[in-house]
């Protein structure tokens, strides 16, 4: 009976050896698990606090009636706003409507910053930028009690981030915590309408809405078919499929795609003219047997094509068996218009167009009025480094931080080694830009 | 006047090392005849020789460079060449590493500048056949050396074995985009692999463009990182598919997203409307669909 002895021992160790490895993986998944509710937990209430604290230092702004404190404090505002930025950026609040709040913040942030850096000893506070600071501060006050509040319910009834996340992901239950968060999203978004004007929108925002001013004569889908056929010089795009924008599109466009061999394409066409937005090709080309020069050649030649007309290589650069090519807008009077740009890939196998963006360049496009400049080339040179070493000048239209078209001296030089740009406008003799290339 | 002049021309003679001669001036007469019957000679002979090495010259350009005009940005041999002709002069003190950028730029323009040339920054015919005669290029050296890797000097005058410093410590990848650094691409190249490997071409360089736009925006994080690793944001993040091997493709997608391409056109969500389990991202104001994924803001 020997081996019945061996047979039960055998299970007695299978089972048991069995039963171990589960509690070692309980205790594995379980550590994670802890491991990750700790960041979450140190990362929500590291933010609750740190809104205590803006609340604070914001307070304390109002209280100050000079530069040399209010400077430090407000730039307290500016490092604490971005502190709980990147917080929220740690919290599972992915797929939470917590982007007012976000963006309010940002906001203060920008206004914080705009203040700070100003010299305001000799350029203090307008009586509107202190109404401002004042309705920030009871702002912040409320939202820091709504965060204390979410707070408290979290550590009152031990709910974990863990179980929140599920929550989160199919939003099917309803639960305090996450309505807390959601009304306090809903205040935010009032806070940031009343508090900040409409003039400093974001860049973000304003990018939706750059192909909104052209008007133009509505097109059919097979208008957009064969605006894509003439524009690729594909005669394949016949048999592609062209899809329209759905309703939330600022601007409405149609999307042609289809296959070129074992290749795809596409292109986006806008509906009011007809116009190419971009075009983008999946191929990647063999080996090189043009040079970055050639194709460049190629690349103009497309463009005149195409009807650009004055458009100049501003930028050429080879990746690989690819060589992309920036096209500005260069204006008679020899200036070049930077932001109306057109963006070009070439294939050095074959000098095939695989890529056209000309989203900036429908954006920007339009009749420039070119002011006189107030300065001449030396004096904007005056105004520059002593350690700048000039290289090239030449004159542009750039946009500067209000988003503003500006007509501007270009420098192109070094400073030791590294090679800047520096843009001076020609009209004040601000400097708008400096650029490392 | 006369001995200044011979004096001159001898010192000239003995600095380029063609004769030695110790002159005093008393032999001054002697020699002034003696020379300048050499100095016809030695004219016709350098003429001679002058055209011989212009037909080497022509001829080794063909050797050298591939003949094509190499500009700004390009890439490969010739730009190698360049540098290392250029160096070898003294222009250029950067790196030799094939790509023309702005030191380079700024080398072959002041040299085009010191030898009386157009000054483009384009090495055209012309200054490339200036610069091969100014210059000399051991190709086997210069090459040998950036496929091992070493950090080297090419300047002439200099033995070679002295302008070799060991291994090169990181390999600065300059051929990327401005902005975002080879391990910025990387990540966005796994994620974009992630989230999307099986959609049209489009689709993924919309998935890029997505990661673009939300580092813009500031609803979200600042950096490539941080937007591809906020939590619930991707699901290839939270079900660890963003550590796939991403192919070339998904990379390539990345780099035309940064480029500037946005099949997107602009937006800052999407999802997959079959497998989408949250109700909130029925919401948002969609933009279009590409392959499986619906874009929205």
């Amino acid at each position: 009976m020997n081996w019945r002895k061996l047979l039960l021992a055998t299970m007695f160790l299978g089972v048991f050896s069995a039963v171990a490895w589960g509690a070692y993986q309980q205790g594995e998944k379980n550590s994670l698990q802890n491991h990750m509710e700790n960041q979450y937990q140190r990362a929500f209430n590291e933010m609750a606090f740190q809104m205590d604290l803006l609340n604070d230092e914001i307070g304390s702004t109002l209280a100050m009636n000079g530069g040399r404190n209010l400077t430090p404090a407000l730039t307290e505002v500016w490092r604490l706003t971005s502190m709980i930025h990147s917080d929220i950026g740690q919290l599972p609040l992915g797929l939470l409507p917590f982007n007012e709040m976000e963006q309010f913040l940002t906001k203060i942030g920008q206004f914080s910053y705009e203040t700070a850096v100003r010299d305001l000893s000799s350029d203090p506070l307008t009586p509107e930028e202190y109404e401002k600071l004042e309705t920030l501060y009871s702002q912040s006050q409320e939202l820091q009690s709504e965060l204390r509040a979410v707070q408290s319910r979290m550590l009152e009834e031990n709910l974990n981030w863990l179980a929140l996340e599920d929550l989160m992901l199919t939003a099917e239950e309803q639960n305090g915590v996450i309505d807390g968060f959601n009304s306090m999203d809903r205040a935010v978004k009032g806070y940031a309408a009343e508090t900040f004007v409409q003039t400093d929108q974001q860049s973000a925002a304003e990018r939706r809405n750059q192909l909104q001013h052209i008007k133009g004569n509505k097109i059919s889908k097979q208008d957009a078919l064969k605006v894509a056929e003439q524009f690729s010089g594909d005669s394949s795009v016949r048999n592609g499929e062209v899809t329209e924008s759905l309703a939330g599109s600022s601007y409405p466009f149609y999307t042609v795609s289809w296959n070129d061999g074992e290749d795809h394409a596409s292109m986006d066409i806008l509906k009011n003219g007809g116009q190419p937005i971009f075009l983008i090709r999946s191929r990647n080309p063999g080996e090189a047997s043009l040079s970055l020069n050639e194709a460049s050649v190629q690349a103009e030649k497309f463009l005149e094509q195409k009807g650009y007309k004055q458009m100049s290589l501003e930028e050429s650069y080879q990746n690989g068996n690819t060589a992309s090519f920036t096209f500005v807008r260069s204006l008679e009077e020899g200036v070049f218009v930077l932001d109306d740009s057109i963006f070009l890939k070439v294939a050095l196998d074959t000098g095939e167009v695989l890529g056209f963006n000309g989203i900036d360049y429908l954006a920007g496009n339009e009749d420039i009025q070119l002011p006189d400049p107030e300065l001449s080339t030396d004096e904007a040179i005056s105004l520059l480094h002593s350690k700048f070493d000039v290289q090239e000048t030449r004159r542009t239209m750039i946009r500067n931080e209000l988003d503003e078209r500006v007509l501007c001296y270009e420098f192109t030089g070094l400073v030791a080694d590294d090679t800047f740009r520096v843009y001076i406008n020609a009209l004040n003799g601000q400097e708008e830009k400096v650029e490392k290339l | 006047m006369n001995g200044m002049h011979l004096q001159n021309k001898i010192k000239r003679f003995e600095e380029s090392g063609i004769i030695f001669l110790n002159s005093s001036p008393e032999t001054d007469q002697t020699i002034h005849k003696m020379f300048d019957q050499e100095v016809n000679m030695k004219k016709r002979w350098f003429a001679g020789l002058a055209t011989l090495l212009l037909c080497l010259a022509l001829y080794s350009e063909a050797e050298a460079f591939s003949g094509q005009t190499i500009q700004r940005g390009a890439f490969g041999d010739d730009v190698i060449e360049l540098q290392a002709r250029l160096q070898y002069i003294g222009f250029y003190k950067g790196k030799i590493d094939g790509q023309f950028g702005w030191g380079t730029y700024w080398a072959l323009r002041n040299f085009q500048e010191s030898y009386g040339l157009d000054i483009d920054g384009y090495a055209g015919p012309e200054t490339r056949q200036k610069l091969v005669q100014a210059s000399d290029y051991d190709e086997a050296f210069v090459k040998g050396n950036i496929e091992n890797g070493r950090e080297f000097t090419y300047y002439g005058g200099t033995p070679l074995e002295n302008q070799v410093k060991g291994k090169r410590k990181s390999e600065a990848a300059a051929d990327l985009p401005s902005g975002f650094s080879k391990n910025d691409i990387q990540i966005m190249a796994n994620a974009v692999y992630g989230e999307a490997r099986g959609e049209p071409y489009e689709g993924q360089v919309a998935v890029a463009a997505v990661i673009l736009n939300r580092i813009e925006d500031p609803a979200f994080p600042n950096t490539a990182s941080g937007v591809i690793f906020e939590p619930l944001a991707f699901t290839a993040v939270a079900d660890g598919q963003i550590w796939l091997t991403p192919n070339d493709q998904a990379r390539r997608a990345v780099l035309d997203a940064i480029n500037g391409w946005d099949p997107s056109e602009n937006a800052l969500y999407y999802f997959n409307p079959v497998t989408a389990t949250s109700k909130w991202i029925w919401t948002r104001p969609q933009i279009k669909q590409i392959g499986a994924h619906i874009f929205c803001l």
